[in-house]
């Protein structure tokens, strides 16, 4: 078939036309429109607005602002700078805070119940009456049956008043079990009571001390109060100071604190307590302690100095530690010869146990150098004397639960001076002894993600009934029957009792910032509504209309003490502190609530009315677990990041953005060894291995690093979680689960920290 | 090439490093402050759009003398024939009078001939739209558009908060800021005062007399692109590397 001219015209119009009538064209316009302008999101503008609050992320209570845009949508978390303890800055974790707030992926929005079996994720929205009508049909049955200590409450919320609310509930309904998951300020206690005769807080003048000996804790990397220490590192750098401080760091890696130190003392994993019984037996043996101090306070040195003479020579030390002999006794005289001297003791961010025996060896040299309650020295801090609570009257059945024993042997003849055993919950619940638990309450707490993962397994499968308070799905609200959503620490009032770790007294106040995002509620709000659901003695124990009263009551406590002043001006210089006055309480409370913060840098420490007995310190070390060499030849060490959340909450993604990688590469987890240590095992960088401990195993890619032992493998502690949002969910492995603990015959602590492993490639 | 004309002002920022313990308080309240996103594989540094870098350096010694220092990396702001302002074909980016190297998105076509000219790898490209997870767009900063796919975007010593700043003192009927009334969002949340930031022309200011410190350096220098970002350090390798000597260059110069 010829085409002709027409035939030709014909087919090009009518092709034409039949593409403008299809939406190629269109689409293809649009696309090309989109790809070329395409803006991101149109923002709400608005009034600026500033709110004083307290962080409430850890127990650090910084003062924070937060911005606010029209006073409805909070834009940025700041420092307060004119809160004693931030100053101004704010660690990452508190700048990242909005996350947690507006992440929507990562939060619980209303009560949920569970349908199907557990773990499974089948969730079913319930209402709050119909959640909190659940738990109260079972805490009435329990109650009539005389079974209330089946109940159990484990608090991971810090210091303050709502788990006072949370502690005085479970009290009044008469169940012993209230029980909080691990923190540093527990070991803390038993130290002082052991060696001081009273029960307080480690509390240390950081900014002020000029010799600082730090037996492995990340000071530099989350220790403690990042602010605080951060406020104090900066004072030590600074050249106006007379005395120039000098930051001693105890460790086997070149960390960020090894490496910021003045001096980095390589030591042997595991060995911190005999090095500091080695520095004690130099010190005694020369005469180079505080001899005033030591004769006027304390008893016993005769029998220290010869145990230590026995066993803690510089010899015998130095073989053990693997540091050579000089630098042993070189390290006890410029300790004792320093100005303001301080030892301070908690191995990473102090989130894992450790034994007693290297707590109070630590512990002793601050006392032989006089460094107790000193400036610039150690505090005792007995907790937060300001707050008086109303009179707790208990009915029959309370008193008859409240004299079962605790379930976790805790303040129990075998260990009676540790106040909680977590882990020993678990345990005993698993094997229903000395009763089973009925009814689980779990407040922000992930024990399937942080130690204790094995416990709580087998105890879930004794325990009817479990009831989670988080604002997260994380690996352990995955496996509860019912979830109350918490409200964020922006949309609740709260407060902190004192700042970790700080030697003054603060009391931080939280607000809501605006009513809350979603259906939910603080957990002291439930307690209030279970309680009223309960009636007679459990409802008089809780004469608060509102939440807001529970905090008023602390503050009123506040203002009689007439001491201390709120945050509403720049800070006092040095001797120029005095307490402010208020006409009235409504004055001093709406003025609270405004600055955020009430401190008194007046401080009174603790010192007991006794003596302070070196005889009374375990000096024995506790065994570790014995294990073949041969099968496992390395040591693991868990390694503390800054940028790495390892407990409760999720790292933001802020904070996992900036990972290095030495961290995580992809989705696997990397770890550091010595390239020594790598060669003799055939690795290379980025070597894909498999770690494993006596316990289980995790994957992982090799970095070469100079700065670690020879034969160690540092892990970063954090990463491998199971839930949350895809920056955290299945990247990295955990190493929680494969870490080796021992029971720690004093506290009854399960100890864990360096465990044996063994690299294999894959 | 404009040159800053003879105002009053020029800004600068001094970074202590012997006070840097590499918390990244910087970083995230940079991102926070500038309406920075993150995606979900963020370990690939490459495509890792972080204005505030937090480096690593190692003295590369034998254990046990390794050490480790972080370096903090913002935009250096070049004072001097700024690499990228003088290559962009559409003046997408400029030095203002006050020394600041801005860079307007509107006008930005995504060529990235500033991102090959600037030695110090401050500036990212937008391979993709910036995500905000459901609920996250709530706390974007008004102040600040967000950076849209297909351009660049960099580090602008927090030039909105200039702004606000300005706006504060006009109401006070004030011509002239006062020292630390504006300051970048990395300065206000360092936790150990690590970052001082202010007019590098008013000699009473904090970082006028750090910068003439011995122990300070600045990266690149050789280059001669006068970056208005100065470090400090006591520690010679960390120095040596901050200009990024060479091997043979070191022997070159012994000879």
């Amino acid at each position: 078939m010829a085409i002709d001219r027409r035939d030709f015209l014909k087919f090009a119009v009518g092709g034409a036309v039949g593409t403008m009538l299809t939406p190629l064209p269109w689409v293809s316009m649009d696309e090309a429109a989109k790809w070329t302008q395409r803006w991101g999101p149109v923002l709400q503008r608005g009034g600026t607005s500033f709110l004083n609050s307290v962080c409430r992320l850890c127990p650090g209570g910084c003062g924070i602002r937060i911005r606010l845009i029209e006073q409805k949508r909070a834009v940025k978390i700041e420092g307060n700078p004119n809160h004693p303890v931030n100053r101004g800055g704010l660690c990452p974790l508190g700048l990242a805070g909005l996350q947690y707030l507006y992440y929507e992926e990562n939060r619980i929005k209303t009560p949920l119940k569970r349908d199907g079996a557990r773990g499974f994720g089948d969730w079913r929205p319930i209402t709050w009456e119909e959640a909190l009508y659940q738990i109260t049909v079972r805490l009435k049955e329990l109650r009539e049956k005389d079974l209330p200590h089946t109940v159990a409450l484990v608090d991971g919320e810090k210091p303050g008043s709502q788990s006072q609310l949370l502690a005085r509930f479970l009290k009044a309904y008469g169940s012993p079990n209230y029980i909080r998951p691990f923190q540093l300020s527990e070991l803390e206690e038993i130290v002082t009571q052991t060696l001081h005769g009273v029960r307080a807080g480690i509390t240390l003048d950081l900014p002020r001390s000029r010799y600082i000996l730090s037996f492995g804790a990340a000071l530099l990397d989350g220790w403690g109060n990042p602010s605080w220490v951060g406020q104090a590192f900066q004072e030590w750098r600074q050249e106006s100071q007379k005395a120039k401080a000098r930051l001693v760091q105890i460790e086997p890696l070149a960390s960020t604190t090894a490496s910021m130190a003045d001096e980095w003392v390589a030591i042997r994993p595991g060995t911190e307590g005999i090095l500091a019984l080695g520095l004690a037996q130099v010190m005694i043996e020369k005469g180079w302690f505080h001899k005033e101090l030591v004769q006027a306070r304390t008893i016993g040195l005769e029998g220290l100095r010869d145990l230590l003479n026995k066993n803690y020579t510089p010899d015998q030390t130095a073989k053990t530690t693997e540091i050579p002999k000089e630098t042993i006794e070189k390290l006890a005289q410029d300790f004792s010869s320093a100005e303001q001297p301080v030892a301070l003791w908690g191995k990473g961010k102090g989130e894992l146990p450790i034994s007693l025996f290297e707590a109070q060896a630590i512990h002793i040299l601050n006392i032989l150098a006089g460094s107790i309650n000193r400036p610039g020295g150690v505090y005792l801090q007995p907790g937060f004397p300001y707050i008086s609570w109303p009179k707790l009257s208990l009915d029959k059945t309370a008193e008859k639960g409240l004299a079962q024993p605790r379930l976790d042997g805790a303040m129990s003849p075998k260990y009676p001076k540790t106040g909680n055993l977590a882990c020993n919950l678990f345990e005993n619940a698993a094997r229903k002894t000395p009763y089973p638990v009925n009814l689980l309450f779990l407040n922000e707490v992930n024990p399937v993600f942080c130690l204790g993962e094995r416990h709580f397994l087998r105890a879930l499968e004794k325990i009817p009934f479990v009831v989670c308070f988080s604002s997260f799905m994380d690996e352990t609200a995955n496996l509860a029957d019912l979830i109350l959503p918490v409200s964020n620490f922006l949309e609740r009032w709260d407060d902190s009792y004192n700042c970790q770790g700080v030697p003054f007294p603060i009391y931080g106040l939280t607000k809501p910032v605006f009513p809350p995002l979603y259906d939910t509620k603080s957990s002291g709000e439930t307690i209030l509504a279970l309680a009223k659901n309960l009636g007679e003695k459990v409802e008089e124990a809780f004469p608060f209309e509102k939440i807001e009263e529970v905090f008023k009551q602390a503050a009123r406590g506040l203002f009689n003490s007439k001491k201390g002043r709120l945050t509403d001006g720049p800070l006092p210089e040095a001797g120029k502190y005095a307490p402010a006055h208020f006409e009235s309480f409504d004055k001093f409370w709406e003025q609270l609530v405004a600055q955020g913060t009430w401190y008194d840098l007046e401080n009174k420490s603790e010192g007991g009315k006794g003596k302070w007995d070196f005889s009374a310190a375990t000096l024995q070390a506790p065994a570790p677990r014995p294990q073949s060499l041969k099968e496992y030849p390395l040591w693991l060490i868990p390694q503390s990041l800054m940028l790495l959340q390892s407990g409760y909450l999720p790292n933001p993604p802020f904070l996992t953005k900036y990972l290095g990688e030495e961290v995580l590469i992809k989705n696997t987890l990397v770890v550091q060894i010595h390239p020594e240590t790598a060669r003799s095992l055939s690795l290379s960088e980025g070597s894909p291995v498999e770690i494993q401990s006596a316990n289980g195993r995790i994957k992982a890619l090799i970095h070469l690093f100079e700065g670690a032992r020879p034969g160690c493998v540092f892990v970063p502690l954090g990463m491998g979680h199971k839930a949350f949002d895809p920056t955290l969910k299945d990247r990295g492995a955990n190493p929680y689960p494969i870490l080796d603990s021992v029971v720690d015959p004093q506290t009854g602590m399960e100890v864990a920290w360096a465990t044996r492993v063994k690299i294999v490639k894959v | 090439m404009k040159k800053s004309s003879g105002g009053k002002e020029l800004y600068g920022m001094v970074i202590d490093l012997d006070k840097c313990i590499g918390c990244g308080a910087c970083a995230v309240a940079c991102m926070a402050e500038n309406n920075l996103a993150f995606r979900y594989d963020e370990t690939d540094k490459l495509k890792s759009a972080t204005w505030m870098r937090l480096y690593r350096l190692s003295n590369g010694q034998p254990y046990p003398r390794t050490r480790v220092v972080y370096l903090p990396r913002p935009c250096m702001h070049c004072q001097h024939h700024t690499p990228c302002v003088s290559v962009c074909p559409v003046t997408a980016t400029q030095m203002d009078e006050k020394g600041i190297v801005s860079q307007i998105y509107s006008r930005c076509i995504g060529c990235r001939y500033c991102m090959a000219a600037c030695p110090y790898h401050v500036r990212y490209f937008n391979w993709w739209d910036p995500v905000f997870p459901k609920g996250l767009e709530n706390y974007l900063n008004p102040d600040i558009s967000v950076a849209m796919r297909g351009v660049v975007s960099k580090c602008t010593f927090c030039n909105h908060r200039y702004q606000r700043a300005k706006d504060r003192a006009y109401m006070e009927d004030r011509r002239d800021l006062k020292e630390s009334e504006y300051i970048t969002a990395c300065t206000e949340a360092c936790p150990t005062k690590a970052i001082a930031f202010g007019n590098l022309k008013d000699p009473q200011s904090q970082v006028a007399k750090l910068k003439k410190s011995p122990k300070a350096f600045r990266l690149l220098e050789k280059l001669g692109s006068e970056p208005k970002v100065y470090y400090l350090s006591t520690q010679d390798w960390v120095r040596r590397q901050g200009d990024n000597v060479l091997k043979e260059e070191v022997a070159r110069k012994a000879s």
